[in-house]
């Protein structure tokens, strides 16, 4: 069968025409009738030539669907066979697509920007001194950008900053949206072009000229109704920096646009502040670089060395201060790929087992059809086409599971995406588009070559003709091998699969358990961003102030306080404090510690234990300045002298008019437990200090109220709304009860415990099934056997034993298999591991004793049938 | 390709005909006929597919020549692996109705 066959050009249409022609004449002069008799006698000439132009034309095309016809017909007779081979291979290939789809962007997707590999996040990590902090994504002051950078370091061919901040749209419908402050060169290096309007100019960057921005797709279609005429329109900006009004809308970004980091709506021009030397340091920014051709990330850290002490001015000499430079897919990624390629590598074992599981239905089939291939064989079918014949059922089969998997992925994806812990980018966009498709496409042809391959090796061999003269139930010796090592093979990956998700479900429970110094079970909490134009100051003291009052008067209230966050969230502030009486050295390291404003109820209402002291009182908001301490606190700051009676002044409060302000001696007052606070659970308490919402200078826009009930927290929520609600109808508020609080913190363990654990139970489920299907096989392959034995003495129940005892040797295979595989694979896990080991004892016999549990099951009808075969009727059957 | 029993039997019957020398399809549907006195009569609408479909597999060749009579006619020769074919075919069809003739022997 050579190839050219494939591609040879066959006779033309005239030709054939001719040919056909010639055959008339001849039949009509032999004959001795007219031509219209012999056309007559040859049948339709068209339909002939037609036929004939086929052969040359599509003859793949129709072996093709010869092949198809056929498959299906073998389907339509065994529709259990399909069905079961379908559904089994369409939850792996689903479960695939559907993470395909999730992880795409943090996984495979390039950036959504022109050349985006030389894209960089450029800045400064620090590390204050004895204080454990350190940053973990780099940042640059501002000050030091706009003085160091005005021209682009050599390095790169451009670099833009940027960051993002909360802002409402203050017109007749209020929004709060993030904005995103942008140099005016920022779409420029990142190589995306407006969908409408203009791109910023360096004009509209330069302070004090109108405010203008840019709008994302999303946005222009929500409120303005996707209009084109919305460019030269203008909105009202409630920012953090004050109102801005107007904002003239110069522009709309593309539709698929997204921002390198953060989300934004809106883009506006950074307006950085030129050098002043009346301003020390304003805010730090996000700087992205476009690396010249051939400078790699790592050169580029070194040829920026000899900026770093011009950049890094402001920041104290105490701080260890370093450049990095790192791709900024990375940076937007972060942690996330690797939780990507756990999950990846866990569908993909999914998977395989699926598809192992199909060859093993197709290997059974093929020795049920063994008769089937031998008579085909033996009217005129080579070889080659039976084989042919196998590997297109198995692809068909793979296809047909890869439509069926797309509709699965579709609802499985919703259901990753609403699960995903937060900081996996993109996956809230993340649908079934043409990638996903080709990805569906691919593995169904992968999948069906793959699993086809064994059944048409099998069925090479029948086509040698011995086929035919083989009886249905094979030589009693006769041991289905393969299939048994196929069954060993699976039990292997899915030991590994659930010793993999034991370890995850005990580092979750670890974490769930963590105390967490709180009591949040019955505590609903509610917070509100209020606008600055609509409120001021102290309209916005009033309104939280008499939301607090409201609220002690649900039904059910116990206890209510506000905060400026509520925990186990970190405390907002942070700073080095000075202690009365005692100078410290110049340069001396000093250490840092949280800064949380609460009224006096706050700890009664998360429940945090007092140490020494005592709470905040009512009277303390006028007289003598008093402050608490957590333990860590007073720990750090006092190193075990007593801590009540003595004076702390907390760092600088904030800016007025330019200059800093700075805090009064605070006598402190009382001692209390530490509560975790750090951004993950697992993170140990830091030091914290609480001052007094009534008298300190807080931030009366931006509160949190908590309120611990009797009422359940849906009741809770549901007053907490009203009373919000009855106050301003118009102010936006997030209402979080303390298990979604505390849910929240534990996402990320939980997802990939809650996933891992899913695609373990499908994959013993698999497992289970088939050592199910190959024992019951191999009892129904020696029934005679099995027959002569019972009726020469042997008791049902030494059958049964053998059964038993022939699948347990394959179990154990396996077992030890997977012990070996998961052992190596669980080191990948280790990073997500909270205090458990790789190795952990438990997990592991946890695993095993599931998986043995599952496994005697599905031996045990089998075994129970083996043990009852009916001598008689077993050897009378043949 | 030969997949299903008539189209092997034309198959075979074809490869036989030109196994005596090359004909054109007239002269094999003529061929056919006579040596079996009748007794196949070759569909002549099938005839050309399954020629076509025989030179597509490169088990025969074709070639235009003119014939005695003066007439362009389509020549069919078999070809080495065609010869080989139709040894595998003639035995397998050999196997086949001597199994069909013992058990309608025995029925």
């Amino acid at each position: 069968m050579g190839l050219t066959r494939w591609f040879r050009r066959g006779p033309s249409d005239e030709e054939m025409r001719e040919e056909l022609e010639a055959h008339l004449a001849m039949r009509a002069e032999h004959d001795g009738v007219g031509h219209a008799a012999a056309r007559r006698r040859l049948g339709n000439v068209l339909q002939t030539r037609e036929a004939m132009r086929r052969v040359w034309v599509a003859e793949w095309w129709d072996t093709l669907r010869q092949d198809a016809h056929d498959t299906w017909r073998s389907w339509r007779r065994r529709p259990a066979f399909a069905l079961a081979a379908v559904l089994v291979l369409a939850l792996g290939i689903g479960a695939s697509l559907a993470l395909f789809a999730a992880l795409d962007r943090v996984l495979f997707r390039p950036l959504p920007y022109a050349d985006p590999a030389r894209l960089v996040s450029v800045g400064l990590l620090s590390a204050p001194p004895n204080t454990g902090f350190e940053d973990q994504t780099e940042s640059v002051p501002d000050r030091g950008y706009v003085r160091t950078w005005a021209t682009t370091p050599a390095p790169f061919e451009s670099v833009t900053a940027m960051n993002t901040f909360t802002c409402e749209i203050s017109e007749a419908q209020p929004e709060g949206i993030r904005c995103g402050r942008v140099e005016h060169n920022f779409l420029r290096v990142l190589g995306v072009r407006v969908a409408a309007g203009r791109d910023f100019s360096p004009a509209d960057d330069v302070r004090g000229t109108p405010r203008v921005a840019l709008i994302s797709h999303a946005l222009w279609v929500r409120r303005y109704g996707s209009n084109p005429r919305v460019v030269e329109r203008t909105l009202n900006l409630e920012t953090p920096m004050g109102l801005w009004s107007p904002v003239r809308i110069v522009g709309v970004l593309p539709e698929d646009f997204e921002m390198p980091l953060e989300a934004a709506d809106i883009l506006v021009p950074a307006q950085l502040r030129p050098l002043d030397p009346k301003v020390p340091f304003a805010s730090s920014i996000v700087a992205l670089g476009r690396l010249r051709q051939d400078v790699t990330p790592e050169r580029a850290t070194r040829m920026l060395e000899p900026q770093l002490k011009a950049m890094s001015e402001g920041i104290p000499s105490s701080f260890r201060v370093a450049w990095r430079v790192q791709p900024l897919r990375d940076r937007r990624v972060g942690d996330a790929a690797l939780i990507g390629w756990l999950l990846m590598g866990a569908v993909a074992t999914l998977l395989l087992i699926a598809g192992v599981n199909v060859t093993n239905l197709l290997l059974a089939r093929v020795a049920e059809r063994r008769r089937e291939f031998a008579l085909r064989a033996a009217i005129g079918a080579g070889r080659m086409q039976l084989v042919r014949l196998a590997l297109n059922e198995s692809v068909l089969l793979s296809l047909a599971a890869g439509g069926v998997g797309l509709l699965g992925a579709f609802a499985l994806l919703r259901t990753f995406a609403a699960m995903a812990p937060p900081g996996i980018p993109g996956i809230a966009n993340a649908a079934i588009d043409v990638r996903v498709f080709a990805v569906a496409i691919l593995l169904g042809l992968l999948t069906g070559a793959s699993i086809g391959v064994w059944p048409a090796i099998s069925v090479f061999r029948v086509g040698d003709g011995q086929g035919l003269r083989a009886t249905g139930t094979a030589s009693p010796g006769a041991r289905p091998r393969g299939r048994f090592a196929l069954v060993t093979t699976q039990i292997a990956l899915t030991v590994a699969l659930l010793g993999g998700s034991a370890l995850l479900l005990r580092s979750l429970w670890n974490v769930a358990s963590v105390p967490l110094g709180i009591d949040a079970e019955r505590v609903v909490t509610l917070t509100a961003y209020l606008s600055r134009s609509r409120y001021t100051s102290e309209q916005g003291a009033a309104f939280f102030q008499e939301l607090l009052a409201r609220a002690r008067s649900t039904p059910g209230a116990v206890s209510a306080a506000l905060s400026d966050a509520p925990p186990p969230l970190p405390p907002p502030g942070r700073g080095s404090f000075d202690i009365e009486g005692r100078q410290a050295a110049p340069g001396a390291p000093q250490p840092v510690i949280g800064l949380r404003s609460a009224t006096p109820q706050h700890f009664e209402t998360f429940r945090i234990p007092l140490i020494r002291g005592r709470a905040f009182q009512e009277s303390d908001s006028v007289g003598e300045p008093v402050i608490i301490l957590n333990e860590s606190a007073e720990r750090l700051l006092f190193a075990g002298e007593p801590a009540l009676g003595r004076r702390i002044r907390p760092p600088i409060l904030g800016f007025a008019n330019g200059k800093a302000v700075q805090s009064p001696w605070r006598t402190v007052i009382g001692v209390f437990a530490d509560v975790r606070n750090g951004q993950r659970v697992t993170d140990d308490p830091s030091p914290e200090a609480y001052m007094m919402v009534e008298r300190d200078p807080w931030s009366p826009f931006i509160s949190c109220l908590s309120l611990r009930t009797t009422a359940r927290p849906v009741d809770a929520a549901a007053y907490l709304r009203q009373i919000a609600a009855d106050l301003d109808p118009q102010q936006l508020v997030t209402i979080q009860t303390g298990d979604e609080l505390l849910t929240l913190l534990t996402a990320r363990p939980r997802f990939l415990a809650w996933l891992l654990t899913a695609f373990a139970g499908l994959a013993l489920l698999l497992a289970a099934s088939g050592l199910y299907s190959v024992a019951s096989y191999l009892v129904a392959q020696r029934r005679r056997d099995i027959g002569v034995r019972i009726a020469i003495g042997a008791s049902p129940r030494d059958v049964a034993r053998q059964v038993v005892g022939e699948g347990g040797r394959w179990i154990i295979g396996g077992v030890i298999a997977g012990s070996a595989l998961g052992w190596m694979g669980t080191r990948a896990l280790q990073s997500q591991l909270y205090q458990v080991q790789p190795l952990d004892p438990w997990s592991w016999t946890g695993a095993l004793l599931t998986l043995a549990l599952v496994l005697m099951i599905a031996i045990f009808r089998p075994a129970y049938r083996a043990a009852h075969v009916d001598p008689v009727a077993a050897l009378r059957a043949d | 390709m030969a997949q299903e029993n008539p189209q092997a039997a034309l198959e075979l019957l074809i490869l036989k005909t030109l196994a005596a020398g090359p004909n054109h399809g007239f002269g094999i549907a003529l061929h056919i006929d006579e040596t079996s006195s009748g007794l196949l009569r070759v569909e002549e609408g099938s005839l050309y597919p399954a020629l076509h479909r025989l030179d597509k597999a490169g088990f025969i060749d074709a070639e235009w020549t003119v014939t005695e009579n003066g007439r362009r006619a389509r020549i069919y020769r078999l070809t080495k692996p065609g010869r080989k074919r139709l040894k595998e075919i003639e035995e397998s069809w050999n196997t086949l109705a001597e199994g069909v003739k013992r058990v309608l022997r025995w029925a």
